[in-house]
Order: C-alpha cells, then sequence, then structure tokens
C-alpha cells in the first residue's frame, strides 16, 4: 500500500466544519472537517443521502458549501470565481457513477472529444489519446463504440477520459455502482495504480465488499457527518477490521453489504445525493 | 486556434442537423419577421419618396387682396420665402393668371362674358416637404394684402397621403415588432431543445474543465447561423417581391414616378448582419439561465 504523505504542511484537500444546505429542510453536509494529503488513497463510505457524493461536488465545485471552508492544495475554493471553476476542474479528473460516455462515439472520440472541448488540437489529441487509452489498458478496443463494451470496459473508458488533464486528484463517484464485482476489483485496481503513479485518489462509494479487500483509508459518512475515520483510530491503521466500524455496524454476510452499514439494499440500485 | 474555431464550427452545424425542424421553423419565421420588417421598411421609404416628391411638386395658391397695388404684391416674396418650409414663391400677376386660365380651360369665353379680367394676383408657393403645408398655408395666411382664406392648397389629398404614411409606419412596426418578437421564442426554443439534446456533451465538457466559451459558443454560434440563414432569406423573397411590384408599377402606376433600385448587396448586408444578431442575442438568453454555474444551488 502506498504510503500517505503526512508530514507538516497543509494538507491537499482541507475540509473545515463544512456545511452545504440543499434547501431548508434539507441537509447536504453538516460540520464536516477531514483533512487528505497529497498521494492517499481515500474510500467515502456511508448509506444514499449521507453526503459521500456531496463532498466531492463540493471539491468540484459543482455545489457551493453553506459554511465552513474548503481548500485544495492550501487554496481556499470558498470564494472561487465562476470563471475559474473550468480551471479548477482541469486540475482533477471526475469520474462519474454513469459513466457519462456519449454513445456515437467510439471510444478514442470519447477521449477526443473531452479533449477538443478542453482546447486540445487534434494533433494532440493523437498523440496523447493511445497514451491514455494503454494507461487504463483499453487501446484495443479504441474503436469499439460504448454499447459494444462491458460494464467495466466503460468505466476505464470514463476514467481514461478523467486522465486527458494529467490531473493529480481524481474524483470517482460510485465508479463501481453499476459493476459486478469483477469488474468492480478491476476498475479500483486501475485506480490503485493510478494512486501508485502519485495521483491521490478520492472514491465515493457504498460497495463495502470492494473498501475492505483494498484496505485503504476510510471515511464513513451518515447524515452529512463523518461518523468514522480510520485515520483517527489510535494505531493509525487504516483498516476495516478494528473495533471502529464494527462497534458501530454489525457485520453481515451478505456480500455486498458485509458491514450491514446500509440495511436492505432496495431494488433497483440507488444514487446517491 | 483554427481546430478550436473547427471544432466549434463542427458542434453548432452538428447541433444545427440534429434540430432540423426546429431550425427549419426558426429560420422561416426569422425570415418572415425580416421580410416584413424590410419588406414594409421599403415600402415605408418608398412610398415617403413618393410623398416627398408630390410634396415638392404640389403647389398652393396665394391669392391676394385687390385693394392691393400691383407693386406692393410683388414685395410680398420676400416675407412668404422668409417662412420655413417654403421652397419657392412665383408671383402671378391677374393677366398671367387669367392666361393659364384660359390655357387649361380653352371653353372659357371671357370676351363674351363682357367682365374684366376677375383673377386677383396671386402667388404660386411651393413648400419643401408635404407635411409643411397646413403650417405655412396658416402663417402666408396671416400676411398683409393676402385675401381672407385665400390661401387654396389639396388639403384632402395631402392628409390621404399623410395618413397612408403614418399607417404604413404602425403596421411595419406592429406586424415586425410580433413577428420578431415570434421568431425570437423559436430561436429561444430551439436553442433550448439543443440545450436538451447536447446535455451529454455539456456535462463532459463541463467535468473535464471546458471554459464557458466552449460550452456556450457552439449554441450561441447556432443562433447566429439561424438569424444569418433567415435574414439572407428575407433578402431573396424582398429582392423578388421588389421586382414584382416595379413590374406592376411600370405598367399600371406610372403616374407615381418609377421605384428606385432594389439595392440588393446593402439590404444583404443589413438584414444577414441583423438576423445574426438576433440569433446571438435571442441564443444568448437561452443558453444563459440553464448553463450557467448556480452558487446557489446550495443555499
Amino acid at each position: 500500500m502506498r504510503q500517505q504523505n503526512t508530514s507538516a504542511g497543509a494538507p491537499y484537500i482541507a475540509f473545515a466544519n463544512v456545511e452545504v444546505a440543499y434547501s431548508d429542510f434539507v441537509q447536504g453536509l453538516r460540520g464536516v472537517t477531514l483533512n487528505i494529503d497529497k498521494g492517499e488513497f481515500v474510500f467515502l463510505c456511508g448509506r444514499t443521502g449521507s453526503g459521500k457524493s456531496t463532498v466531492l461536488k463540493c471539491l468540484s465545485r459543482e455545489v457551493w458549501h453553506t459554511s465552513g471552508s474548503v481548500c485544495l492544495e492550501g487554496r481556499e475554493l470558498t470564494h472561487l470565481p465562476v470563471k475559474d471553476v473550468a480551471h479548477l476542474r482541469r486540475q482533477m479528473g471526475i469520474v462519474p457513477q454513469d459513466f457519462g460516455l456519449l454513445p456515437n462515439k467510439r471510444v478514442w472520440e470519447n477521449l477526443g472529444y473531452a479533449m477538443r472541448a478542453c482546447g486540445r488540437t487534434r494533433r494532440e489529441v493523437r498523440k496523447l489519446v493511445p497514451d491514455i487509452l494503454e494507461r487504463v489498458n483499453m487501446l484495443q478496443r479504441a474503436d469499439a463504440f460504448p454499447r459494444e463494451l462491458s460494464g467495466g470496459e466503460q468505466q476505464r473508458v470514463a476514467i481514461g477520459r478523467a486522465l486527458i488533464n494529467n490531473p493529480p486528484l481524481l474524483l470517482a463517484d460510485e465508479p463501481t455502482g453499476n459493476l459486478d464485482p469483477q469488474h468492480s476489483v478491476e476498475v479500483i485496481e486501475l485506480l490503485q495504480q493510478l494512486n501508485l503513479r502519485g495521483t491521490t485518489v478520492v472514491v465515493a462509494t457504498h460497495d463495502m465488499p470492494i473498501v475492505e479487500k483494498f484496505g485503504h483509508r476510510v471515511v464513513l459518512l451518515d447524515e452529512g457527518r463523518i461518523v468514522t475515520n480510520t485515520l483517527d483510530h489510535p494505531d493509525g491503521q487504516p483498516s476495516l477490521d478494528g473495533e471502529i466500524l464494527s462497534s458501530k455496524y454489525q457485520p453481515q454476510t451478505n456480500g455486498q453489504d458485509a458491514l450491514g452499514l446500509f440495511g436492505p439494499i432496495p431494488a433497483g440500485g440507488s444514487s446517491d445525493a | 486556434m483554427l481546430d478550436r474555431i473547427e471544432f466549434l464550427i463542427g458542434e453548432s452545424f452538428s447541433a444545427l442537423r440534429r434540430n432540423t425542424w426546429m431550425t427549419f421553423a426558426a429560420v422561416t419565421t426569422v425570415c418572415m419577421a425580416i421580410f416584413i420588417l424590410g419588406g414594409l421598411g421599403l415600402a415605408f421609404f418608398s412610398f415617403r419618396n413618393v410623398v416627398v416628391g408630390l410634396g415638392q411638386r404640389a403647389e398652393m395658391k396665394v391669392l391676394l387682396l385687390d385693394t392691393l397695388p400691383d407693386r406692393d404684391a410683388s414685395l410680398l416674396q420676400g416675407q412668404i420665402l422668409a417662412i420655413p418650409g417654403v421652397k419657392s414663391a412665383t408671383f402671378v400677376p391677374r393677366s398671367e393668371g387669367l392666361k393659364q386660365l384660359l390655357k387649361e380651360n380653352p371653353d372659357i369665353d371671357v370676351e363674351g362674358l363682357q367682365i374684366d379680367n376677375p383673377l386677383p394676383n396671386a402667388y404660386v408657393v411651393r413648400v419643401t416637404e408635404l407635411k409643411d403645408f397646413d403650417i405655412v398655408a396658416d402663417q402666408v395666411g396671416r400676411i398683409k394684402g393676402v385675401e381672407p382664406r385665400g390661401v387654396k392648397y389639396p388639403a384632402d389629398e395631402k392628409n390621404f397621403l399623410m395618413d397612408t404614411v403614418k399607417v404604413l409606419q404602425w403596421l411595419g412596426m406592429a406586424l415586425g415588432a410580433i413577428m420578431l418578437a415570434t421568431s425570437g421564442i423559436l430561436i429561444y426554443n430551439s436553442i433550448r431543445m439543443s440545450v436538451v439534446a447536447r446535455r451529454r456533451e455539456i456535462r463532459i465538457m463541463q467535468l473535464v474543465g471546458a471554459t464557458r466559451f466552449m460550452v456556450w459558443a457552439p449554441m450561441l454560434l447556432e443562433g447566429i447561423v439561424q438569424g444569418a440563414i433567415g435574414g439572407a432569406l428575407a433578402t431573396l423573397i424582398l429582392w423578388g417581391a421588389h421586382n414584382v411590384v416595379q413590374e406592376a408599377v411600370i405598367k399600371g402606376l406610372s403616374a407615381l414616378g418609377r421605384p428606385g433600385v432594389f439595392p440588393f448587396s446593402l439590404a444583404f448586408t443589413v438584414l444577414v448582419g441583423a438576423g445574426a444578431l438576433y440569433g446571438f442575442v435571442c441564443s444568448l438568453i437561452a443558453v444563459r439561465e440553464p448553463l450557467q454555474v448556480k452558487r446557489s444551488l446550495a443555499t
């Protein structure tokens, strides 16, 4: 496992008492304080509506927090002008749960389109797209349409698209939400490889078997609050095997929800806040 | 730079292709709006030119008192010319007036009537514009030596022409405004549909950090193209209509004078430019709301 940089200096991502109110009655986050260092791999876990996606959206400025402060690389995002949001998003790769691929474009065109939208030339597209597809192990399927790909492959393309700006930070919102266990492992392994190369990875998920399998740092949210942060464990061991989670939640043995965090999973899947 | 322009143009034309029928509706309505505005504008200015021409040709007859000596009568010319709006004032002595009368009405037998020349001395006054007739007539009528109610001019005809100009002006503005509003709504709708149709692309652009310009520009271009095509079509229709009207005028209404040549280059430039500008404004309104980053999402 990659060693996280917890040495002195400002954390890479810093949430300080962040609150997000979607309306008078719907609270996204309630006083979240969270630090993530450069090069870390963090799982944000929690039930649907617990606020894990809101944390990611606060970082990508899809949501403006109501109070508190959000800093990225020491830069306060609270008063970030709207015109600077595009520049901010080029410093991060965003992987949505639904892949967000254009169905009428081939794999390489999906990446090329995103690059052209960011102002890259056709020559740059021709040069960079094969490299990126190679990194996500999709070069051999470059000419395929999204409908011809498996869920795992589509997610790889989405991850590849998130890498077009070579970002130091990758935000993945439920990247395994639509995948079977085997493809889920493949996708997280891919994210882990990127992490090993220095990319900070923050993954929002409720896929607990995956979280357990990879054993990275886990931040558990519930109703907009952080209830558990494995970095806070006295031993500093980012593990789910300790007493932290098991004391709060009764483990179950039904596969997807091994820790029993979420109760019965409703039919048709779920979406997050 | 060229690469970026090519990308934006490609995006906007793919959107135009995607919304074919909405684009068709928007373009044709813009075309009709500009045609009506341009056509009635052209008709207004042409008719106004005719009216101005008629005004310059129309005459006002100012009859002088019989008691006014001929020498004093000829001195009134300076006073009449000093009135604003008067183009010319020609003194017509009673003898000359009689000659003209007999020339125009050869059946009159003055000698048979055995009376002296019954006509007074007069002035023939021309004004610069038809609309000035009433004011000029009023002021000329106040000059000492002019016969009471001795200023004669075709008031009814003048009023009819002036009313027609006004009707054309208001009709053009009202119809044009209605058509402009309709076409604006159609452009707005077509761009909104474009936003909906391209929501996947827009989302991806926003996710990967495309600038607002890159996200908006294809749709703004789409509106500009719709407006410009509408303007170009309107110019062609206007040109055709002008030729038809010209033929009709030459055949049947030559008394009004020959209509002017259609200023094709000028009309094309102005109408295409106006259409493009209008399309740009409508699409900007349509794009602003759904695509702006909403700071207030979390309130």
